[in-house]
């Protein structure tokens, strides 16, 4: 059966998987911004990541900037 | 099942017998793949329960949201349509996540604790339907639209899941924001829900779409793809609001799309003869439609007042469909019974079944 693998991040691995993708410090400073409505991330409100052309998009919990990430042109 | 056949069994056939149905219902658990899910997620919950280890809290949440989501998802498959795709999740650790490690495209989600399970079931629900759904033509739906066709996609998967705190959670956080964000979406959202509570949102609109981006896969997205499926919409709440007797389009022809619906729903015309039905489907069959939609509105009013006119109706349906099949050169590819709101907001059970011309 065709199925759609979705990669998941349970909270407690969240701080080592954003440090691995190098970003750990800039988010706590404040310089990770959300890639669909701008607001500034925190481990809180951190949803989501996607690679897009080799760049990585961030989304936050806000309703909406999830879904839209997922459904960004790739 | 019940208690005092049990007994009666047990006290016949002794102990064994119980081994066997015990190890029968285990068996149809394990060979089936999402309950076997949802199984181990009962035993990861109790493990987690006891020892607060988070691999088995993680083993909790992946296999409890997997197992719902593709149980509800195998409930709302109809023909040969996958809608939304089946569902498997990937734990992401600090060991496994460099920026190299993720593909183009792919998309990491964040959970939430397993206190939180009813989240992650939204969550990931909403995820696989923006992921899976309108594939390839996407850029041809306009946003409000997307918005009204995933959040009602995501809604109906939600229900047949029945998790009443999922819903809610969705609902009251999602759901409405999310149309209300939208400039266009309440007017899209009025239509889709108009479309589902007919029941043509998963049996028609859906199966039309993914009928369409098959057919456009690889071209680029150009404005009439944009209009076509606009129009697919308009075409269908016509026909989801229509009142009795009310003449509606009953054919909808543009350079993708080309369906034709049959309505089979005046008792004294299908008692008097199925000729006009069959009529209906040559006349669409001669102007080259790909598929045919007959639908038959339940007459279970009939059966009270009239029961020998309700079992000739019934008959009836069964003769149009044999006919069709032979004086026709279509081919049936689904046939669903469902139930669904009519004009006056009664409900009413229904038949849909989808013809296609082989080759179209």
């Amino acid at each position: 059966m065709d199925k759609e693998t979705i990669r998941a991040i349970h909270p407690s691995d969240l701080p080592q998987v954003l440090a691995s993708l190098g970003i750990l410090e800039n988010l706590k400073a404040g310089k990770v911004s959300c890639s669909i409505c701008g607001d500034p991330l925190t481990l809180e409100s951190f949803r989501a990541v996607v690679k897009i052309q080799g760049q990585l998009r961030f989304g936050c919990r806000k309703e909406g900037c999830s879904q839209a990430l997922a459904t960004l042109p790739h | 099942m019940d208690l005092s056949f049990a007994l009666e069994l047990f006290q016949k056939s002794g102990p064994w017998i119980v081994a066997v149905l015990v190890a029968l219902y285990f068996l149809r658990i394990l060979m089936d793949e999402d309950r076997s899910a949802l199984l181990r997620a009962r035993f990861f919950k109790a493990a987690f329960r006891l020892t607060g280890r988070l691999e088995q809290e993680k083993g909790y949440i992946a296999n409890d949201v997997k197992g719902r989501l593709n149980l509800a998802r195998r409930r709302m498959h109809h023909g040969q349509a996958v809608l939304p795709r089946a569902v498997e999740i990937a734990w992401v650790d600090g060991a496994s996540g460099s920026v190299d490690d993720i593909r183009d495209g792919e998309f990491i989600v964040r959970l939430d604790p397993s206190t939180r399970q009813e989240q992650n079931i939204v969550l990931l629900a909403t995820a696989v339907v923006n992921r899976t759904t309108l594939a390839g033509i996407r850029h041809s739906v306009q946003p409000a639209l997307q918005a009204a066709i995933d959040l009602n996609l995501v809604r109906k998967l939600l229900v047949e899941v029945g998790n009443k705190q999922a819903l809610d959670w969705f609902l009251t956080n999602e759901y409405k924001a999310l149309i209300a964000n939208h400039p266009e979406g309440s007017r899209w959202n009025e239509q889709v829900l108009a479309i589902d509570e007919r029941g043509l949102f998963a049996l028609m609109l859906l199966v039309e779409l993914e009928a369409f981006a098959k057919q456009v896969y690889g071209r680029p997205p150009r404005p009439y793809m944009a209009g076509e499926i606009e129009g697919l919409v308009a075409f269908l709440y016509k026909l989801a609001t229509k009142q009795f007797k009310q003449e509606v389009p009953l054919t909808y022809k543009r350079a993708f799309l080309r369906i034709g619906v049959i309505i089979v729903a005046q008792t004294a015309k299908l008692l008097t003869s199925i000729d006009p039905y069959v009529r209906a489907m040559q006349i669409h069959l001669e102007r080259q439609l790909a598929s045919v939609y007959v639908l038959v509105f339940d007459k279970e009013w009939l059966g009270e007042v009239d029961p020998q006119a309700h079992a000739r109706f019934e008959e009836q349906v069964r003769e149009l469909g044999r006919e069709l099949e032979r004086a026709t050169p279509i081919v049936k590819d689904f046939d669903v019974r469902y139930s669904c709101t009519d004009a006056a907001g009664q409900r009413r059970r229904a038949r849909c079944i989808r013809y296609v011309l082989p080759n179209s």
